[in-house]
């Protein structure tokens, strides 16, 4: 399963900043944006992939559509992804947030033209957690949690989309915290909890042969695997994935150049046929 | 000379160069071309310090090193924030130097301009860090091995220099302090660096989110100066208070080494009234000692258009000229 966003072509990195210099309109730039998701969606589905995941092209970060979609959610300043050197605009919330509109015909500036979300494929969200470690705020995270968690139902309502993958930080978290998400968010069944920033190694060294096994801290039978790395381009070797779970990337398949990134899908695609 | 200002790296390139680096056959001539009007440009600020005429002949500050060293390869972008993107390359062999990525430049610059140079020059760890890994086992070869092509580098430009000063190389680590488990690493691989060598060494460091890192460990390092960031953290009105800056009580706490203090802040076109970095200068001199405070802008001015650099530099070299007439 791809983790996260995956990373734009050099065509679609090349539209888009003709977009942004006002060369290219924003209608112009939903159709590249749709065909190239087409062709992704297309990618997985002949690499026979069980999980088909949206690439998210349009999002510059996991988050970045929640400031045009929600009120009281502004972009802030860029600010280091936590220890790498992507950068991403710190959430900045001001006030209640409230989901606005789902597929707002106007665009807040750092923003791209939506549909951020789409009906039937696994979509990637924050999870509470996350998006409130990595924003600027003024209210509790038990104030904000259940407007968010409301924001968050709203798109699982309106896309019921096959898997949700929430994107969590700190992990592992409170368990009672998981709980009452669980409990509360739509389609539970259908959530894949994956941990942002899986082996990162304190001491600095490179685990790459050993990563080791982040699963559902779930009672269920299908831990999910973190074994792609998707912060080095060195590739896995199959002898050290285990055979019994969802394989998936530690990190955004965007850290990743795109040539190696779809080089690691067609591992994942093989790792499937075992 | 008390306030010594420096410019810190990289500054916007003329039209023609940019359209020169597609187009290998113009490149040098244009490469050369910028680079004498920036050192012109630069000397007519009146800065102390021209450091090498704003890096006309590097695109970026990583890709032009690594393109002059083996071991390692491109396979692609990589995000750097929003729709921007750089080439982060692949180590998948040992390292090693094929050659200098400075010493043309330098040559150029030392034979344009006879004011006062300091070459900056991509650090190890940033180099390391910005870099994939696909051969070494841990974090520490990659870097030492990266250290040890910098030192080569630096003291082929020591060869080359001809002038009687100590030759001026800034070290430019902006990923410093991104893995704070790492600081005592860090920290080795700068000493290893520039030991022994006869040169004024300074650290340039940028856009950190926790300073007191860095602070903790220079006392430990043999560096003349350490070239930081702080206008982009401040406020732009003169009486407001300086925000900004307020870390300097923590810097003074752990050191009284030279500190380059960033007083204008190059990711806006607002150029900062000479009031405004007086009162920048004068909040700073509470903690820092009047002879070990150097001046100069928060990094490289390559995102403003020249003119707007060049009014900011003025400004600053107006600022400390008022500061000298008061304190001198």
């Amino acid at each position: 399963m791809v983790s996260g966003l995956f990373p734009r072509s050099n065509e679609l990195i090349r539209e888009i900043k003709r977009f942004e210099l006002g060369k290219l309109s924003a209608e112009k730039l939903k159709e590249k944006l749709d065909i190239e998701r087409t062709q992704f969606l297309e990618i997985q589905k002949q690499l026979k992939l069980r999980i088909i995941s949206e690439p998210h092209f349009n999002f510059h970060d996991l988050m970045r559509p929640f400031t045009v979609m929600a009120q009281n959610i502004e972009s802030g300043t860029l600010t280091r992804y936590f220890e790498t050197n992507t950068f991403y605009r710190k959430p900045l919330v001001t006030g209640k947030i409230k989901l606005v509109d789902l597929e707002p015909k106007t665009l807040k500036e750092y923003n791209l033209p939506g549909p951020y979300y789409f009906k039937n494929n696994k979509i990637t969200l924050p999870s509470p957690h996350y998006f409130y470690s990595l924003s600027s705020f003024s209210s509790t995270y038990a104030d904000f949690f259940g407007d968010y968690l409301d924001i968050l139902n709203e798109i699982i309502k309106e896309y019921e989309p096959s898997y949700i993958e929430l994107v969590e930080y700190p992990f592992p978290a409170k368990e009672k915290e998981y709980e009452t998400l669980l409990k509360n968010i739509k389609h539970s069944e259908r959530v894949i909890v994956r941990k942002a920033q899986a082996y990162l190694d304190p001491e600095g060294k490179i685990y790459h042969d050993k990563m080791p096994f982040y699963s559902y801290p779930f009672k269920r039978s299908y831990p999910v695997l973190q074994q792609i790395d998707a912060m080095n381009t060195k590739m896995e070797e199959p002898e050290n994935i285990a055979e019994n779970g969802v394989v998936t990337g530690n990190e955004n398949f965007d850290f990743l150049p795109r040539e190696i990134a779809l080089k690691k899908l067609e591992f994942m695609a093989k790792l499937e046929e075992r | 000379m008390i306030l010594y200002t420096q410019e810190i790296g990289s500054f916007k390139k003329p039209d023609y160069l940019i359209k020169a680096y597609g187009n290998a056959k113009d490149l040098k001539n244009s490469q050369i071309k910028a680079l004498k009007e920036t050192l012109e440009y630069m000397e007519s600020t009146g800065l102390d310090n021209i450091g090498v005429g704003g890096e006309m002949f590097r695109w970026e500050m990583y890709k032009h090193p690594v393109s002059h060293m083996g071991g390692l390869r491109f396979y692609g972008q990589v995000r750097s924030f929003d729709n921007r993107y750089y080439e982060k390359a692949a180590i998948f062999k040992k390292l090693e130097s094929v050659d200098n990525p400075y010493i043309e430049e330098f040559n150029y610059a030392v034979q344009f301009s006879k004011k006062d140079l300091k070459i900056p020059i991509t650090g190890p760890y940033t180099l390391m860090d910005w870099s994939f890994n696909e051969y070494y086992n841990n974090r520490e070869e990659i870097l030492f091995d990266f250290a040890k092509i910098v030192r080569e580098n630096i003291i082929d430009l020591t060869r080359a220099w001809r002038r009687p000063e100590k030759l001026k190389v800034q070290i430019d680590e902006p990923a410093a302090t991104t893995h704070p488990s790492e600081m005592q690493m860090f920290r080795d691989a700068m000493n290893y660096t520039i030991k022994g060598l006869d040169i004024e060494a300074h650290l340039h460091v940028c856009y950190s989110s926790n300073y007191e890192l860095l602070y903790k460990i220079i006392p430990d390092m043999d560096f003349y100066s350490f070239n930081l960031e702080y206008a982009n953290r401040d406020n732009i009105a003169v009486n407001a208070d300086r925000t900004g800056y307020k870390e300097l009580k923590l810097f003074s706490e752990y050191t009284d080494k030279r500190l380059g203090v960033g007083v204008l802040d190059v990711h806006t076109d607002f150029v900062e009234p000479v009031e405004l970095i007086v009162s920048r200068l004068k909040y700073a001199l509470k903690f820092i000692d009047l002879k070990k405070l150097a001046v100069n802008p928060d990094c490289g001015l390559r995102t403003r258009s020249r003119e707007i650099a060049y009014q900011k530099l003025k400004n600053m070299v107006s600022a400390v000229n008022a500061l000298r007439k008061e304190y001198e």
